[in-house]
């Protein structure tokens, strides 16, 4: 028995019998004689690997991965770049040597400018190119044959490709184990989407392993087990059931309101940072979007997001939400991130520095375009708008003042835009919390952030080893000031969510739910769970644990009562 | 022989997809189609060609058709690339 320790990239725990995939054989150097013979055989493997291409797009189409498809077709449209095909052809013909060999020296050269580039999105798809290469000279070989597996198997490889997946016999691929690999590479999200579990980074692997040996591997916590012995399959058995149990339990709760046992509501959207994300939570049965982080539209570029590019992000998750509510947190950002363009100082705490409203109240123009942007985009659709870190009323005045400039702006320049649009502010440092009976007056809704609310109360960088444990969202004064924030939101009569990562803590739900919070925003994997959980939770009960728990004043005692709670009602 | 300055204001940049998206619109034209970024001239028919090119988000990028179809052509593929190229 060995054990081995990788990244655990695509979630979930199986067992197997390895199945060793070696791809990227060099291909071998021969004369050819005729060299047009030759040609003719590559242009005869081109078309028929275009045809193939295609086909694996449609597969994966089907399987309902259209992003991942959508490489495939454009792979379909690269296959003839006369960078490849036309090079390929030229070397045959001067070189006088067989397409295998002309089609690698045609691409490294491709391979080696794309990797060049400095931004790495576009640099790994080199990999691309390569996949194309692979399966063209698959064609050539004449073996387009599906592997095809009668028992549980566990690919091994180096390396895959989305492709080398699709081409697969899914039914008995039980996980996926790479010796190299990074978690954003197409065949990690196709795993992922295809509920295969997947673990990369196992260095040595391929050596490791033996053609059929059984494998197990964990893609939770990236654990491989090669040859387990007795007990340990037995504890894989074991934890497999339970796994397929539990899946097969949460999904009961799709298609349904989020509700307690006694039949109170709660609204149960989710966190996003982009649309990708977006797509995830719809597919895990969101029932809106609680805070969409819009910080990825303005990092890693050179110049601020024109309105134009925003509206299109904006739109298109508001559009793949329908008439579900989607909350647009605007620009969250401060000097720890670097943003050239945007000439931040470097601050020596941008915690406490210049940074989320405070930073867009003085760069006007930033902030200007952003609301002009969600104004524009909020037509007809349920956007709503959230500020970040609001401490003084003056600041939630201000930027109230500056949506209502953006909108005559907009009227004078004849632009449409949402006339009504509802506001509303996060929650996030103990002043917004000490005065929310007064903001409560300004806004729409109220979203508690407790990451941050959190570090501000307990004066605590949680990034700092040495004083990490005394963060802790169940600390009594963060509780104290989570529940006031809600009960002033009662008062006047307003939503009050939670999206921090205490929202979907199994711990603290009975407390939400005590405090009568209206919305959880969680990320898009906890949706089922979540709602499974408050599904268990009495309403009258959680009451009285929030009563008890308001009244303590150690973090001990707070889990202490949390977990005496869930152990007794929860199973 | 017409000539533009475009935006590629695709969030990641013309990576593999919206560069493919670019040489199917382009390919239905009679046109020499190129770009003109950082001062090298890319094939605006060849996805390699343009992915070879690697250009970021928020990149301005001359847009040169020469052909007998080349108004309807600059117009189309103008509007293909500020409307994001199916992104």
């Amino acid at each position: 028995m060995i054990v081995l320790t990788g990244i655990g990239v695509s979630p979930g725990v199986d067992i197997g019998k390895a199945y060793k995939w070696e791809n990227y054989l060099k291909p071998q150097i021969i004369n050819i004689n005729n060299a047009e013979v030759e040609i003719e055989r590559f242009r005869q493997a081109v078309d028929l690997e275009i045809i193939n291409t295609l086909d694996i797009a449609e597969c994966i189409r089907k399987a309902s991965a259209k992003k991942e498809a959508d490489v495939f077709t454009a792979q379909a449209v690269m296959i003839k770049s006369p960078e490849l095909y036309d090079a390929t052809i030229e070397i045959i013909k001067s070189d006088c040597v067989n397409a295998e060999f002309a089609i690698w020296q045609a691409a490294n050269i491709i391979i080696d400018v794309i990797e060049g580039i400095d931004d790495e999105y576009m640099s790994q798809r080199a990999s691309d190119i390569r996949d194309i290469c692979q399966r063209i000279c698959t064609q050539l070989k004449g073996e387009t044959e599906k592997a095809v597996f009668i028992f549980a198997t566990v690919i091994v490889a180096c390396k895959l490709m989305p492709s080398d997946i699709a081409g697969f016999d899914l039914q008995f691929v039980k996980g996926i184990v790479m010796q190299d690999g990074g978690s954003a590479s197409h065949a990690v999200i196709l795993a992922r989407t295809l509920g295969i579990p997947a673990v990369v980074g196992v260095a040595g692997i391929m050596s490791i392993v033996a053609e059929g040996a059984t494998i197990a591997l964990n893609g939770d916590s990236g654990r491989i087990i090669v040859n387990p012995d007795e007990s340990e399959i037995n504890n894989i058995n074991t934890l497999i059931k339970e796994q397929s149990k539990a899946k097969l339990l949460l999904e009961r709760f799709r298609g349904f309101r989020t509700q307690t046992a006694d039949g109170i509501k709660i609204e149960l959207v989710a966190n996003i940072a982009n649309i990708s994300d977006a797509e995830r939570a719809l597919a895990n049965d969101c029932e809106g979007i609680g805070l969409f982080r819009t910080e990825f539209l303005y990092i890693d570029r050179k110049e601020t997001p024109g309105e134009d590019e925003q509206i299109k992000v904006y739109e298109s998750v508001a559009k793949l939400m329908g008439n579900k509510p989607v909350i647009i947190r605007t620009l969250d950002i401060g000097g720890d991130k670097d943003v050239p363009y945007l000439k931040l100082a470097k601050e020596e705490n941008p915690y406490l520095g210049l940074r989320a409203i405070r930073l867009c109240l003085k760069k006007r123009e930033l902030f200007s375009s952003q609301l002009k942007a969600l104004l524009r985009a909020a037509i007809n659709k349920n956007i709503r708008i959230m500020f970040p870190m609001i401490t003084v009323i003056d600041e939630l005045i201000h930027a109230k003042e500056l949506v209502r400039k953006a909108q005559r702006e907009l009227a004078s320049q004849g632009v449409l835009y949402a006339q009504e649009v509802l506001i509303g502010m996060m929650v996030e440092t103990p002043a917004a919390a000490m005065l929310a009976n007064e903001f409560a007056e300004e806004v729409d809704f109220f979203s508690i952030g407790t990451n941050d609310l959190t570090q501000y109360t307990l004066a605590v960088d949680r990034g700092n080893q040495s004083v990490a444990d005394l963060y802790s969202t169940c600390n009594p004064s963060v509780l104290k000031l989570i529940a006031m924030t809600a009960s002033a939101a009662h008062q006047k009569r307003i939503p009050v969510g939670i999206c921090g990562e205490a929202a979907s803590d199994s711990l603290l739900l009975p407390f939400w739910v005590g405090i009568e919070i209206s919305e959880l925003s969680v990320s898009p994997g906890q949706i089922l769970r979540v709602r499974s959980e408050i599904s268990q939770i009495s309403n009258e009960e959680a009451h009285k644990l929030a009563d008890d728990v308001l009244k303590m004043k150690s973090v001990i005692e707070v889990e202490q009562a949390l977990k005496a709670f869930r152990g007794e009602r929860i199973k | 022989m017409l000539k533009r300055t475009v935006l590629i204001n695709n969030p990641l940049g013309l990576h593999a997809r919206p560069a493919a998206n670019l040489v199917t619109i382009c390919s239905c034209f009679k046109s020499v189609i190129t770009i003109i970024f950082n001062g090298k001239i890319y094939n605006a028919k060849s996805a390699i060609s343009l992915m070879m090119a690697g250009i970021k988000s928020g990149s301005e990028v001359e847009l040169i058709v020469d052909g007998v179809d080349e108004y309807t052509a600059i117009e189309e593929i103008e509007q293909a690339i500020t409307g994001g190229l199916g992104e």
